[in-house]
């Protein structure tokens, strides 16, 4: 399970952040001491640091270029700033990325997906419920030892139901997960790209309650 | 200064002196005085009297002349009295001396007000990214609970978000100097980060983004352009009509090739209910919201005014079309070369 180190001096933020991450299969530590923070990311080696900039008593960007100095853990800075100036900064101080906040909490996962998949190409790369289980690599899901592969959309959509696995994904969400991948689909198109990997899946045997339409609510996973 | 205003100026003690030569001319013929002496005696006090004329005139037009022509030259007039030298008669030094420090008194205060105006807008911008931390806890509380209620609270926490974005350029936008960073980007990258950024907007409203030939370069500021398209896609939004298939289409061309006003148009077109005739010359004006605004009720009349602000500061062109239960399209231009941007 990968592990994030989370440097945030809002309490009630890192709390959420830390659940959000835990939900999505991350292992979550965060700094005490703001001081000793370098020297805590070393002790704990985590896979990636999650920094905010705007920290008391020690400036992020300190923070930042002193912990490139002592190791290669990726490095997102999180951030209330919001200017091409501090972006800039912060990537030539050794970060990997650069989030502005309030950041739409699914952005924020799949930056952090996507930078731990360059650093290692197995790392989030399998997502499973149950007898499912999602290649994201390959694009391919199997089931029983049959396999199906999927197309981008239809493997997106996979992803992120599976993701939240037991919960209530809305339209809109889907939707708004596509977009972001560039895929701007409308209402329609995603109706079809649903009905597709339903057929994908009954075709390697997943039985039909895997994917429930929740009418007027979205579609959910079984955990 | 004119020779001859200048001797109108003065006739009055000139009449004195005058009168005062022919009185002493004509008493020194009355008391017997030599004709030819008294000539010499007139031609004295006349070349003295043109001497004095002259070198007074002389001397006050440089200064007056110097004056107007500094005056004229400035487009920031109170700073007139930095520009000028002293003068060495005495009327003028103490006009030069209350041009100083009425210009001095003028500096002080446009500074105390510049200064308030940016601590203003330094606070703006430090309140607003202090505001955004828990904005972005509430988001995520919601992203961690999500049901109903917390699915209608996101909705809401958006438009906070955006109307706190708003203030954050609008403060921006009155700054006095550069705060932006143009660079040559990408139309597509442009329009398809703006509508991913603001697809809950058009998603939430079944409004399906089209993206033309958006295949060229432009010179501006991302981050700004960003937020001018932001606006734009939030329009369509408030103003889609109720019924039918809701499109916004983003394309771009080039306008005016070969010339050297050459630039390319990037145009932004809804299919809403669109502005009245008569309302479409004034959508970019502070605080109007116009029969489509006050009828759906959403219009702060700051949008588009902020839009056009900022454009303007990065050099861009923005114009707006639009006909009454067709649509509206607002249109941007890039100059094609970077040499005209400011």
């Amino acid at each position: 399970m990968p592990k994030i180190f989370i440097i945030e001096d809002d309490a009630r933020l890192r709390e959420e952040l830390a659940t959000l991450l835990a939900r999505n299969g991350y292992e979550t530590q965060s700094a005490v001491d703001f001081g000793r923070a370098v020297a805590e990311v070393v002790a704990v080696a985590p896979d990636l640091v999650l920094l905010d900039l705007s920290l008391p008593l020690m400036d992020g960007q300190m923070i930042c270029r002193r912990l490139r100095q002592e190791t290669s853990v990726p490095i997102i800075v999180v951030t209330s700033r919001s200017d091409d100036a501090d972006e800039l900064l912060s990537i030539s101080m050794g970060a990997d990325d650069f989030v502005s906040k309030p950041y739409n909490p699914l952005i924020l996962l799949a930056r952090i997906a996507a930078i731990l998949r360059r650093g290692n190409a197995s790392a989030g790369a399998v997502v499973s419920c149950g007898s499912v289980t999602l290649d994201i690599s390959q694009g391919v899901v199997s089931h029983d030892g049959s396999q199906a592969d999927l197309t981008k959309n239809e493997m997106h959509l996979l992803y992120v139901l599976m993701k939240r696995a037991g919960g209530i994904v809305s339209r809109a969400d889907l939707q708004n997960e596509l977009w972001q991948s560039d895929e701007f689909v409308d209402d329609n198109t995603l109706t079809v790209n649903i009905n597709r990997l339903r057929r994908s899946l009954a075709h390697i045997g997943v039985p039909d309650d895997f994917l429930q339409t929740k009418r007027g609510l979205g579609y959910t996973v079984q955990a | 200064m004119k020779f001859g205003a200048y001797l109108a100026d003065r006739k009055a003690s000139l009449l004195i002196v005058v009168l005062a030569m022919l009185v002493g001319v004509s008493s020194m013929l009355v008391f017997g005085m030599d004709e030819s002496a008294a000539a010499f005696v007139t031609c004295l006090m006349v070349s003295g009297l043109a001497v004095d004329i002259a070198y007074d005139f002389a001397r006050r037009r440089s200064f007056y002349n110097q004056l107007q022509n500094t005056l004229e030259d400035l487009d920031k007039r109170h700073l007139v009295s930095e520009l000028i030298e002293r003068p060495g008669f005495l009327d003028g030094s103490i006009a030069y001396d209350a041009i100083k420090a009425a210009g001095k008194s003028m500096n002080d205060e446009i500074a105390g007000y510049r200064r308030e105006s940016e601590e203003y807008r330094a606070y703006i911008e430090a309140w607003v990214h202090e505001v955004k931390t828990p904005i972005a806890t509430a988001e995520l509380m919601v992203e961690n609970n999500r049901n109903e209620v917390d699915r209608a609270l996101d909705g809401q926490l958006r438009r906070i978000e955006s109307c706190v974005e708003q203030a954050l350029y609008y403060s921006r936008s009155t700054a006095v100097e550069q705060d932006y960073l143009i660079r040559s980007i990408k139309l597509e990258d442009l329009a398809k980060k703006a509508v991913r950024e603001h697809a809950r907007v058009l998603i939430d409203n079944g409004i399906q983004p089209i993206f033309g030939s958006l295949d060229t370069s432009v010179f501006a500021d991302p981050k700004w352009c960003g937020f001018v398209l932001g606006q734009i896609i939030d329009n369509a939004g408030k103003y889609r009509k109720p019924e039918g298939h809701a499109v916004l289409k983003l394309d771009a061309c080039v306008v005016d090739a070969g010339t050297a006003d050459e630039r390319i148009v990037l145009s932004v077109a809804d299919n809403g209910i669109g502005v009245p005739t008569g309302d479409v010359s004034r959508v970019f004006d502070k605080g109007f919201t116009g029969e489509s605004g006050r009828r759906f009720g959403r219009s702060t009349g700051i949008g588009l005014y902020l839009c056009k602000r900022l454009c303007d500061k990065m050099g861009l062109s923005i114009a707006f079309e639009s006909e009454e239960g067709k649509g509206s399209t607002v249109f941007i231009g890039f100059p094609r070369n970077a040499m005209y941007l400011p």
